[in-house]
């Protein structure tokens, strides 16, 4: 009876713990999905206050299919992982109406042992860890209420020390069992953080919505060639069709020309994103696997990670210096019958100068002196000629304004120009040295080609907001405002409060060390690590070490509570055990009596001992009273001199 | 064949090592192994492993070997769950068939105990499941349902925890010596007494029927083996000592037999019959004999007759 109110009690709480993980994937399963795991629970809830009948297996398996219609409308075949995820919650969660025996209910909290995971799949970071290991926890504690009827609050007392237990254990072995690579390609889920978009088109923009989220990490090693400004590059948009700059065809093509070392290694720890495309300084080679590099020297993902990666690059220099003629073509390509008068512009700068630099130098004294302004919300520009209108009337924008009228006036000219667009600057870490760059640091900047030198970067935003180039944009003064108005509610835009900054700060410290130590522990990390434990002789001595561990922690263990109950035992216990076994007498199903006259025909010689010790033995046990010290001290006596005697014979 | 002669071989090993009214648990007698839910644990503890590796994922990964570590550190939980207890089997009384045999344990645990089972081998339904008991030495007392009449020995009893969390099967053997009957359910019927004139001319004692019951002769002081329905309450109640009715003489009290040929009905019926007359002649003083198709059963009165008359019922 009451252990049927132990699962009516835990299968309430595990509907609402299936409705919480489901609202918080909410944004990789649907709403439709969300709302149908609500609808369950509160089906749930109303069974468990009587209000509605329990519903029958028809009913259930009706619910089911359902919600496998639900979820395959709403998620489709193509999100293979969150279908998986979705058919595996909805199906716990109508299991749950159905429960009504112990076994049921601990077959499913077994079950969720594999369910509540699938939420790493989505998130991985330091309150997603927290959230499902408590979850893990508690489920824990629910399977020992439900397997031996006790209330929860005592079976959370008796699994808790089982779950710490086994966590150290646990840890041990992900750090020193060996990494296997993987075996499959399973799909991945799909991220929900943003990233940089593939095209830029900032003239309809009216406003850049900026978040605080971070983008990547990076860890520069002390070299000279690492000084600010850091001009992350990721994506290069070398098409223009009047509108907006779409990414390059080539952008997940191999490199193919030869380049050569520039410096030392530098890695990057890069936060999932919606996209493939990398972060690199300048030209870069990666030094870690599954990775490429195309032609324009930027690094790429080859497959879409929804997890923290980190990666190494070596700078390099790609030798670049010659265009081939279809190159020459594809950047300086322009639609026609755009923006007139930057056009005319363009071209009478070009008859006024002889080569690159002092059209560039034209072009910026034209920025400079027409008072252009930097803003984070400038008015909409929705004119076929956009240029015409940024440059000649409303003269306000951010980055990709600058950027794409440049890149604008400088191909009418017939300079090969790109638009590459990527992040700027970083928030440097004191404590951890290293260069936190967030979302609201992205940033589009243009490279142009010049002959016998290569591609060269120019940044046309400087021109007008140079203290953008040095420092984070949360640096940036006279934007303070703007830029906090922009972010919305989080710790970032309340910065200006140094306690909270510092806050920030520390958290942001600990997420990069999760990120590179727990998230990232890869072969390569295990490795070194393993080598800083065993030496060079790192090559079955981990794997052996394991098993030794286990060994040994557990023979421990279980010698410490041997050792424990055999301390709880009554001194005259022990010494009459001790006895028992020097005498080789089965005591099984015998009275210490029958023992002792077994002893005695055993020892013959040691009678008396035997007998006195017996009595002792005897008032001690059956008598309720406990034996004196000086008493105690006899049995000593007695147990060594039985032992004694007998040994000599 | 083999797995055959391997379970005889089993069953002859488990025979000789738990042979024995008590049994104190230690790492001689107790087997533990993984429960069938303790390997669907493990089966998901390799899911995650698989899906850990293939997403390069260190937290599933982790929360996969934490499972593993679960799984073996309940193995010595469980272990020591029961390590340490002493199980003794008292006794078994004999009932009528329909009630039931109170087997009488005594548990001495050394620490508390979680979740303890004891099964048995043929009785199922043993209403002796999931306890927990704190380190008292403890009288437990289980009831075995059993219709069939008959001679019983106690069998194998099994006395198994599925502490912690369900995910181990801990379990020992206790097999004692004891026997114990299900006798007939009685039915009521006519006390048959008419018969035992005839009867009795073997045994040479006459009997009468009395009319009242409460001509006795004298009090005598109850005696352990005393029929108890000759008990005289108005005595005990009067003054506090048990005192037994002496009725004067053989002439007095009636004595017959009851004959198990004379009854009528089936077999069955013809013993529970006979089992209630059993039961009534002793409430009522008789003194009686049994006559049964195995065997004879001379008159006598008392509860060591009625019991022996009652087995011989069981076992007809």
């Amino acid at each position: 009876m009451s252990a049927n109110v132990f699962v009516k009690q835990n299968t309430l709480i595990t509907s609402l713990i299936y409705c919480a993980i489901s609202l918080l994937l909410f944004q990789s399963l649907g709403y439709v999905f969300c709302v149908s795991i609500i609808l369950v629970t509160i089906f749930k809830l109303s069974t468990s206050l009587g209000a509605v009948k329990h519903p029958s297996k028809l009913v259930v398996n009706l619910l089911a299919v359902t919600v496998i219609v639900v979820v395959f409308l709403s998620l489709g075949l193509k999100n293979t992982i969150e279908m998986f995820v979705a058919m595996l919650l909805g199906a716990c969660a109508l299991k749950m109406l159905q429960v009504t025996t112990t076994k049921q209910a601990a077959s499913t909290y077994i079950l969720n042992f594999f369910t509540y995971p699938c939420f790493y799949l989505f998130s991985q970071n330091i309150l997603a860890f927290t959230f499902v290991a408590a979850l893990l926890l508690f489920n824990l504690a629910q399977l020992f209420s439900i397997s031996h009827s006790l209330p929860i609050k005592q079976a959370y007392k008796g699994s808790v020390k089982k779950f710490v237990f086994s966590l150290p254990l646990a840890i041990a072995m992900v750090l020193l069992v060996p990494k296997l690579p993987p075996f499959w390609q399973l799909p991945n889920a799909k991220s929900a953080n943003s990233g940089l978009s593939e095209d830029v088109d900032p003239f309809e923009i009216s406003e850049l919505s900026r978040s605080s989220e971070l983008a990547f990490r990076a860890l520069l090693p002390a070299a000279d060639m690492f000084q600010p400004p850091f001009y992350w590059r990721a994506i290069v948009h070398d098409r223009f069709d009047g509108k907006k700059w779409q990414k390059s065809r080539l952008q997940g093509v191999g490199l193919q020309r030869t380049y050569q070392p520039m410096g030392p290694v530098y890695s990057v720890i890069a936060e999932p994103s919606s996209t493939r495309w990398l972060y690199t300084l300048g030209d870069g080679i990666p030094a870690s696997k599954g990775m490429g590099v195309n032609n324009f020297g930027t690094i790429y993902q080859k497959k879409l990670s929804n997890k923290p990666i980190q990666y190494e690059v070596s700078p390099v220099d790609i030798d670049d210096a010659r265009l081939t003629r279809w190159e020459y073509a594809m950047n300086t390509q322009l639609p026609e019958g755009y923006n007139p008068r930057a056009v005319a512009l363009a071209l009478e700068w070009d008859q006024q100068t002889s080569n690159t630099q002092e059209f560039i130098t034209k072009m910026k004294s034209f920025f400079v002196t027409s008072e252009f302004n930097y803003s984070l919300t400038p008015p909409a520009i929705l004119e076929k000629h956009n240029v015409d209108e940024f440059l000649f009337s409303t003269q306000t924008g951010f980055c990709g304004h600058f950027a794409s009228s440049a890149a604008f006036l400088m191909r009418t000219a017939g300079i090969p120009t790109r638009l590459v667009s990527g992040y700027l600057g970083g928030e440097f870490n004191q404590q951890s040295k290293y260069y936190a760059v967030y979302q609201y640091d992205a940033h589009a900047w243009v490279e142009y080609y010049v002959p016998q030198l290569g591609w060269l970067r120019l940044d046309p935003t400087s021109w007008v907001a140079p203290d953008r180039m040095f420092g984070s944009l949360s640096d940036l003064a006279q934007l303070q405002q703007e830029f906090q108005d922009n972010l919305g509610i989080s710790l970032a835009s309340f910065s200006n409060i140094q306690a909270i900054n510092w806050l920030r700060l520390q958290l942001e410290q600990l997420d990069f060390h999760w990120t590179q130590w727990v998230l990232n522990f890869d072969d390569k990390k295990q490795s070194s690590l393993l080598k800083a434990l065993f030496g060079n002789k790192s090559n079955y001595l981990p794997a052996l070490s394991v098993v030794l561990l286990l060994v040994t922690a557990f023979g421990a263990w279980f010698a410490y509570l041997n050792f424990r109950n055999w301390n709880k035992q009554p001194k005259e216990i022990r010494l009459y055990n001790r006895l028992l076994d020097f005498g080789k007498v089965q005591s099984v199903g015998l009275t210490p009596k029958q023992s002792f006259e077994l002893l005695k025909q055993k020892l013959p010689d040691v009678q008396e001992e035997l007998a006195e010790f017996y009595d002792l033995f005897e008032s001690a046990r059956y008598q309720n009273v406990a034996l004196s010290p000086a008493q105690y001290k006899r049995l000593y006596y007695l147990n060594r001199q039985i032992i004694k005697k007998a040994k000599i014979k | 064949m083999i797995s055959g002669s391997y379970k005889d071989w089993l069953n002859k090993v488990i025979t000789k090592k738990h042979s024995a009214n008590s049994i104190a648990l230690s790492h001689e007698n107790i087997y533990v192994v993984p429960s069938k839910s303790g390997f669907l644990f493990l089966f998901f503890a390799l899911l995650n492993f698989v899906i850990g590796i293939n997403y390069q994922n260190n937290l599933i990964l982790g929360v996969s070997y934490l499972m593993l570590m679960l799984q073996i550190s309940a193995l010595f939980y469980g272990y020591m769950n029961l390590h340490g207890m002493r199980v003794e089997l008292l006794d078994i009384k004999s009932n009528f068939a329909g009630n039931h045999n109170l087997a009488k344990f005594r548990i001495t645990p050394s620490s508390e105990v979680f979740s303890l089972n004891i099964f048995h081998s043929e009785f199922s339904n043993l209403d002796f499941q999931n306890k927990h008991l704190n380190t008292k030495t403890q009288n437990q007392i289980i009831k075995l349902h059993l219709e069939q009449r008959g001679k019983y020995s106690s069998g194998k009893f099994k006395i198994q925890s599925s502490y912690p969390f369900g995910l181990v099967n801990v379990w020992s053997y206790l097999l004692p010596n004891k026997q114990f009957y299900v006798y007939p359910a009685p039915l009521k019927c006519e006390l048959d007494i008419h018969s035992s004139l005839e009867a009795d001319t073997d045994t040479g004692v006459k009997s009468r029927r009395s009319d009242s019951f409460e001509d006795f002769n004298s009090l005598t002081k109850y005696q352990k083996g005393m029929s108890k329905n000759r008990i005289s309450w108005r005595h005990f109640a009067k003054s506090q000592e048990l005192l037994v009715k002496d009725y004067e003489g053989e002439e007095q009290s009636i004595s017959h037999v009851l004959d198990f040929y004379k009854v009528e009905g089936a077999k069955e019926t013809k013993l529970s019959k006979l089992c209630y007359q059993v039961t009534e002649a002793d409430k009522q003083g008789h003194e009686f004999a049994l006559k049964l198709p195995n065997g004879y059963i001379k008159m006598g009165s008392g509860e060591k007759h009625v019991t022996q008359c009652l087995e011989a019922l069981s076992e007809c």
